[in-house]
């Protein structure tokens, strides 16, 4: 192989041509003593094993879960020692490799059960402590087949261990990259960081030692285990136009060094640095921007898994309008999408609704709207129909005639729909017809019955928001508006509509029992599973898988995607079963469909009494919000904030003589007793609004103990950076003090070293010691500048110093006598008596005080 | 602080602020930890490798004498670092020629200095011409652990070896002797080829006339004659007039010439012009070791289109004769000879 390299070299172009011109060149470099492969392999796995076992054994510790310490130290340390080995040549290297996978493979197998339970068991102990930090409501929980975690995490470990020795050994090995390692461990670390849990200290010893070894190394260059090259060649040859550059492969004494000193280093570091650690860090109560996001992933993935973070596309609540599947979590920002005014009683919930999905597409996994093209139901409706379709509801009897206005600007939802409550029969919206959440003949009717009702918008109270941003609608005007509506409340009776004309009836059965071919089993199989074609009646079917959903789905906000080339519907049914409201909605549309009940899919906003509860109180004038009967139990006129948290999808079921009904099939969140969705989100939201509240009142007493950050401005924030300034100012000042004493800790040394030398009896090596002084004296006075001075160069620089000063000039002769004792201490081989080590002593303190 | 400073300084920089920032959002205690040792290192690197820089020791040696064209000059670079701190990033900057044939690129070479004993690195060079092959280190640049400071120290080292073409000579050429006489020839003047006198002896029957020592032989009853040092070895005299366009031929041939001569165990002298100096040196050949001397000298004066070395010799040394004249790549042997 050097042969080959030699010849290769000797046949370049580049340097035959440099032989020609110049008639010399340098071909190669080497050693004169080749470096230790073996050794070299070894300090390497040194710090394998220090990175993988010291991030490893802090991780598992943090979080208070028993394992072997000395099986697993003398596990990695064996894996690290076998990975390192891999560089050693390429024979190791390429079978090595291999080995090392096979036994990996055969390792995990085998040992399956124990490092699963074990890795379970380290989730469910994360699981717990994140959710008592941020005070989840739900956490998931993974099944241990092992209980003894002593034996299962010890296992868990190794095959972490064995993992990260592989990882480790391409980073430090391969690469010696800061950056890499520094990744492959500081990202683990942060499971327990991340929740201010401190890992015990010496652990991280070992890591910062090995961050600042392989800083240095990888720096230097001399790391590289020329396993690559020929066993001969020790530098890397590069041409950068007239330069030739060799640099040194590895450095065994180098990197032996730097380690050692890294570990020391690294040591003293931690104890200066221990302060910091013992601060209490909270990071609940630390808000900004950044950390609140990053907070939302972290809950998201606590709660769904780490699944749950790939969505195929965002999702932060709003509308879906009609996607489904792609959604792994929602996380809402809670920015506000309307703002509603209308007079309420806070006693029961509105929807407002805005798409209507048709036609299930099972290649695309949505519903499809009304006015969509592509809907096949599109065609089969005639514009009548679609006029009519939203008159077609039971009639209502609420004891009472009673009509209300309501008020919407949009600020942030889709300007596309006109979002309006049941039973809204006239907006002051100018959207075209057909993008009105009412028909003509509505309008038309209600003119004729509910003559008065139309006094509320004639006379209308304005509560205008000057401050407040209104999107613009497809006609380039403001999407403010009002409408006027029955109340829908939830002890209405429902009568048959007798308008309802018969061919609609017919379209209805021809359009919305529409179901794909595909999912024809999927759905006779749940529906065999819940019983639901035992029941005849729409209602009490509805009510059954309603009852069923509760019983055996849940509901979160992080169900994790529909994988691909899988039904959504089917998946979510069959396999995943939990998700959130537009889970829910579109399969039990579906699941109606098939049981033979025309049914929708409807999505819009959901307010809710507690969004009532904490709206805003405009007036408590009624007289320009309601009419109709008096409604003495009506508590005021109210602005409710509805934010993309209050999307919402439902069902609508149409029930044949009556017409769609809206129907709710979302279960609630496990442990809450009725709505979940608005309990969870509401806890959620508090959560965040705590932290902010916390973040922004620094004068809040419950947290005065703690460092406010403040991220907001920039001296806010480094305003509150004493936690971290005192100690780099200490550190500081301690390098400092250390730099200054040098000096005299130097000489300390010296005259130390010098009295036990004497004490001893060892005159030359304790004159030697005092001639090194006058040494320094000379050197540090400018009077010394050659290097390896000969005692003769001395007595002469002496000499001439001292001719300058004749009173002070010590005499020449016993200068001649101190060259000739010191050349006697240092060659002669035969110690110096007492008396005379006395007088040349004697003789160099005056010199040094002469100078 | 060196420009090959400025990306790692900016790196290093970027990394203090992402840490800060990291800082400034999380207020996570191991970041914070992370940032003052990033702080803190910097100083701590730089101060550690000036001391360690200072008691550096570099070394360049050349054990051959000289080498042939197509050999190699083996050198050994070393590195000695007595102090407690390891030193890994030392840049040796290495200049290496042959003076006929100036080489204007460099070699890093790029060492650490490791603690303890000294650590040596061979350098082997490839030399191809004739010539003198010189190497020199130009600067020696330590640099910091993180690479963020860089120290140069000075350096004066060069080492020198005479790239000497192989024993090489003629077949069966005469070689005339020479006698160089100055016109004022006082006795004695060292490095003058014909004035070295050893010792008056009585004449004997074919002595040259202009040797007679009058002065002497006035006082004395014999006629006394003047023997110069080594009177036979010394006659032969070779001038090399090195030129650059026949440089190698030259050199072959003044190297042939001087073989030929000591292979008929005749010793000879080498008139070498310097050019700072202004005058002839005689250097003594009577061995391959002299004669690598009278290459070493040769070498070191520097050669030009047209050389004026016949010129200045006969204008210092009108009457000579019998000089071996290398010139214009060849050996030209004079016709009339004094013996």
């Amino acid at each position: 192989m050097k042969k080959e390299k030699k010849k290769k070299q000797k046949t370049d172009p580049k340097y035959l041509k440099e032989l020609e011109l110049y008639g010399a060149g340098l071909s190669a470099v080497s050693p004169v003593e080749q470096p230790g492969r073996f050794y070299l392999c070894f300090l390497r796995a040194i710090l394998i094993f220090l990175a993988a076992y010291g991030m490893l054994a802090a991780v598992v510790t943090s979080f208070d879960l028993p394992f072997s310490k000395l099986a697993v130290g003398l596990g990695i340390f064996v894996l690290a020692f076998i990975s390192a080995f891999l560089y050693y040549n390429k024979g190791t290297f390429y079978i090595g490799y291999l080995a090392v996978f096979a036994g990996f493979i055969f390792f995990s197998i085998y040992m399956y059960l124990y490092v699963n339970s074990g890795y379970q068991a380290f989730l469910n102990e994360v699981y717990n402590k994140y959710s008592d930090y941020f005070r989840l409501s739900s956490v998931r929980e993974a099944e241990e087949f092992i209980s003894n975690r002593y034996l299962t995490v010890t296992a868990a470990m190794l095959f972490m261990g064995w993992f990260f020795c592989i990882l480790l050994n391409i980073t430090i090995s391969g690469y010696m990259s800061l950056a890499l390692t520094f990744l492959v461990t500081f990202l683990p670390l942060q499971v327990a960081f991340y929740i201010d849990i401190i890992p015990p200290l010496h652990y991280l010893v070992m890591l910062i030692a090995v961050y600042i070894t392989v800083a240095v190394l990888g720096r230097s260059g001399h790391y590289t285990l020329p396993y690559r090259h020929g066993k001969e060649q020790q530098f890397e040859h590069k041409r950068r136009r007239k330069k030739n550059s060799f640099t040194y492969l590895a450095s065994s004494g180098g990197m032996l060094t730097i380690t050692l000193y890294s570990l020391i280093l690294s040591a003293l570091f931690m104890l200066i640095c221990s302060s910091i650690f013992a601060k209490d860090f909270d990071g609940r109560m630390v808000s900004n921007k950044v950390k609140d996001r990053t907070d939302e992933y972290v809950k998201t993935a606590m709660q769904g898994g780490l699944a749950s973070l790939l969505s195929r596309y965002t999702s932060t609540g709003g509308l879906a309008k009609g996607k489904l599947g792609g959604v792994g979590t929602v996380i809402p920002d809670y920015e506000p999408n309307l703002y509603v005014q209308f007079a309420t009683d806070a006693s029961d919930s509105v929807y407002l609704k805005a798409f209507t999905g048709v036609y299930y597409n099972d290649v695309y996994t949505r519903f499809l709207p009304h006015s969509d093209p592509d809907n096949p139901a599109y065609r089969m409706m005639s514009e009548e129909d679609l006029k009519t379709a939203d008159e077609c509801a039971p009639l209502l009897n609420m004891g009472k005639d009673e009509y209300r206005r309501m008020h919407i600007d949009n600020v942030d939802a889709d300007a596309e729909y006109d979002y309006s409550p049941y039973y809204t029969y006239y907006s002051t919206t100018n959207r075209e017809n057909s993008k009105k959440s009412y028909t003509e003949g509505m309008e038309k009717r209600a003119r004729e019955y509910f003559t008065d009702s139309f006094g509320l918008i004639d006379n209308a109270e304005r509560f205008d928001k000057e401050d407040r941003y209104i999107l613009h609608n497809s006609l380039g005007e403001p999407d403010s508006y009002d409408l006027l509506y029955i109340p829908f409340s939830s002890d209405a009776v429902l009568h048959t509509n007798p308008s309802i004309p018969p061919e609609y009836e017919d379209m209805v059965s021809n359009v919305y029992l529409q179901v794909p071919e595909g999912l024809y089993d999927a759905l006779d199989n749940f529906i065999a599973e819940a019983g639901l074609a035992e029941v005849s009646d729409p209602l009490d079917t509805a009510y059954k898988l309603k009852q069923y959903f509760m019983d055996n789905f849940s509901y979160t906000m992080s169900p994790g995607i529909t994988p691909w080339g899988r039904d959504m519907i089917e998946y979510f049914l069959l396999d995943q079963r939990r998700g959130f409201c537009a889970h829910y909605a579109a399969s039990s549309t579906l699941i109606f469909r098939r049981l033979g009940i025309p049914a929708r899919y409807v999505e819009g906003y959901y307010i809710s009494p507690g969004d009532m509860d904490e709206g805003e109180a405009l007036s408590s004038d009624l007289s320009s919000w309601v009419s109709g009967e008096d409604a003495t139990d009506e508590a005021g006129v109210i602005e409710v904030t509805v934010t993309d948290g209050s999307a919402h999808a439902w069902t609508e079921i149409y029930l044949y003589g009556y017409g769609w009904l809206p129907f709710e099939t979302t279960p609630p969140s496990e442990g809450e007793l009725f709505d979940s969705r608005l309990t969870f989100l509401s806890r959620f939201f508090d959560l965040l609004q705590q932290t902010r509240r916390n973040a922004g009142d620094n004068s809040n007493t419950t947290v005065s103990n703690i460092n406010m950050p403040d991220a907001k401005t920039l001296s806010g924030a480094l305003g509150n950076m004493n936690f971290i300034l005192r100690p780099v100012l200490i550190t500081l000042g301690i390098m400092i003090l250390a730099m200054l004493l040098r000096l005299p800790f130097a000489k300390l040394i010296l005259i130390i070293r010098k009295s036990l030398y004497a004490s001893r009896g060892l005159y030359n090596e304790a004159l030697l010691v005092e001639y090194e002084r006058l040494l320094r004296l000379l050197r540090s006075k400018k009077l010394l500048t050659i290097k390896n001075p000969l005692p003769r160069d001395i007595e002469n620089i002496i000499k001439k110093a001292a001719s300058a000063s004749a009173d002070t000039a010590p005499d020449p002769s016993a200068l001649s006598d101190l060259t000739a004792t010191v050349n006697y201490s240092a060659y002669s081989g035969r110690e110096l008596d007492a008396a005379k080590y006395t007088s040349v002593i004697t003789f160099i303190k005056s010199i040094r005080k002469s100078l | 602080m060196k420009l090959r400073n400025l990306p790692y300084i900016i790196t290093y920089i970027l990394c203090i602020l992402l840490f800060f920032l990291g800082v400034l959002f999380y207020r996570q205690s191991l970041l914070s930890v992370l940032i003052i040792l990033f702080i803190i290192l910097p100083p701590l690197s730089i101060y550690l490798t000036n001391i360690a820089a200072k008691r550096l020791e570099i070394t360049l040696e050349c054990p051959q004498v000289n080498v042939c064209p197509g050999g190699i000059a083996r050198y050994t670079l070393g590195v000695r670092n007595p102090g407690l701190i390891p030193l890994l990033n030392i840049l040796v900057e290495l200049k290496y020629e042959n003076l006929y044939y100036p080489n204007p690129g460099v070699s890093e070479i790029v060492i650490p200095a490791e603690l303890g004993k000294k650590k040596e690195f061979s350098l082997p060079f490839d030399v191809t011409k004739a010539g003198m092959f010189s190497v020199s280190i130009e600067r020696i640049l330590v640099t910091d652990f993180l690479h963020l400071y860089t120290r140069e120290l000075k350096s004066d080292i060069n080492v020198m070896i005479p790239v000497i073409p192989d024993e090489e000579r003629f077949e069966n050429t005469y070689f005339p002797k020479a006698a160089v006489e100055s016109e004022d020839s006082e006795p004695s003047a060292e490095g003058e080829l014909t004035n070295d006198i050893k010792q008056l002896r009585e004449y004997r029957p074919g002595d040259r006339l202009k040797d007679i020592h009058w002065k002497q032989s006035a006082r004395s009853i014999d006629i006394m004659v003047k023997e110069y040092e080594t009177t036979s070895d010394l006659y032969f005299l070779i001038l090399p007039e090195l030129e650059s366009s026949t440089l190698e031929e030259g050199i072959n041939e003044f190297n042939k010439t001087a073989n030929s001569l000591l292979f008929m165990k005749e010793s000879f002298r080498v008139a070498i012009w310097h050019d700072d100096g202004n005058h002839f040196e005689f250097v003594k050949v009577s061995s391959r070791a002299d004669l690598d001397i009278a290459f070493y000298k040769l070498y070191l004066e520097p050669v030009g289109e047209v050389s004026e070395v016949y010129y200045r010799f006969s204008s210092l040394y009108p009457e000579m004769y019998g000089v071996l004249r290398i010139s214009g790549g060849k050996l030209l042997i004079p016709e009339r000879s004094d013996d």
